[in-house]
């Protein structure tokens, strides 16, 4: 499959995530590479560009006995562009299925 | 490789892609490397699952136009040009609706004539022929119409096509969300296709072989090559 395609299948399946709660970049990483075949280290590139484009936010928190670590949450705009982006997907699956399923008569 | 010298190579990849932020990536993985420790991962083993240094570091380099789902939406000077083409394009679009009415108007018309003209005649004021002749002109007339109206399904569907395309395009350019790009031309089923083909192909033969037909038969009717002095049609 398209590498560029499926970058942008992995912004969403974070975005998925970070919409549930608030996330360590460990932890969206583990969650993913556990569920899908990519290497541990894709997802922080992805975490980075998200965050660059105003789709996530970082914040430090202290951990006792510890460095300050980094939590990525969503934003405002991450949501939106989440909700959008994931009803796009559904539908695209959805006509996919179909036309995989049958023939639909086009030459 | 072990930790120092996955995180050197990781280092030195990112500063040859010009990546900013180089010491906040390199404490991020420098952090996954410490839980994946605590989790219980050899060291050479982490690496191992991390991609190779290169291509981490290639990821980290921003390209707006590379992301499928989303561009950077235009600037507000393209964005007023573009409402302004939309202006002058939807006039320009009302015309081109406008002649799906006048093509099929036209595909009306001619059916109608064509059967009127086969059928009384009288009805219709025909220039002097025979009455077979007179029959093959307006079955003729029907062909043709079997070829306008097709005509007009593809113009129809062309001009919806265009417009689908005008609006995916303009969606791009004001809110940066993109699609994959729409052909221009009309795409049907097969079936369709087929079917709109062969009254294409019967409606052209019908129109050739009547129009011919009545030529000849006025010809031999009238016993000479321009019947239409013979029967002082222009005087």
């Amino acid at each position: 499959m398209n590498v560029q395609f499926k970058k942008g299948v992995f912004e969403l399946c974070v975005l998925a995530l970070l919409n549930e709660k608030d996330c360590y970049g460990y932890d969206v990483s583990e969650f993913l590479s556990r569920h899908m075949d990519i290497s541990d280290g894709t997802v922080y590139p992805i975490l980075r560009r998200l965050k660059a484009e105003g789709l996530v936010t970082t914040y430090l928190s202290e951990e006792s006995g510890g460095p300050p670590r980094k939590y990525y949450r969503i934003t405002e705009l991450g949501v939106r562009e989440y909700t959008a982006a994931r009803r796009e997907w559904l539908d695209f699956v959805k006509t996919v299925r179909r036309l995989l399923k049958g023939d639909d008569g086009n030459e | 490789m072990n930790k120092e010298q996955y995180l050197g190579a990781l280092k030195k990849a990112l500063c040859a892609n010009r990546v900013e932020d180089i010491d906040d990536i390199i404490s991020e993985y420098d952090e996954h490397f410490a839980r994946k420790l605590s989790d219980g991962y050899p060291e050479e083993e982490i690496a191992a699952r991390l991609e190779k240094p290169e291509i981490i570091a290639r990821q980290f380099v921003i390209e707006p136009g590379a992301d499928p789902y989303r561009r950077r939406g235009a600037n507000v000077f393209i964005k007023t040009g573009v409402i302004f083409l939309d202006i002058i394009l939807f006039v320009l679009d009302v015309v081109l609706f406008a002649f799906i009415a006048v093509f099929g108007a036209a595909a009306a018309g001619l059916t109608a004539a064509g059967a009127c003209v086969a059928a009384s005649g009288g009805f219709f004021p025909m220039p002097v022929m025979p009455a077979a002749a007179r029959i093959l002109v307006g079955v003729s007339a029907l062909g043709l119409s079997g070829l306008v109206a097709v005509g007009t399904i593809y113009y129809a569907l062309f001009v919806t096509q265009i417009n689908r395309a005008y609006f995916r395009w303009h969606r791009g350019v004001m809110t940066g969300r993109i699609s994959p790009p729409l052909s221009t031309a009309p795409r049907l089923g097969g079936k369709l296709k087929r079917r709109l083909r062969s009254v294409a192909l019967i409606s052209l033969l019908v129109f050739i072989a009547a129009i011919v037909a009545a030529f000849v038969l006025m010809n031999i009717s009238a016993g000479a090559f321009e019947f239409w002095h013979v029967w002082h049609w222009f005087e």
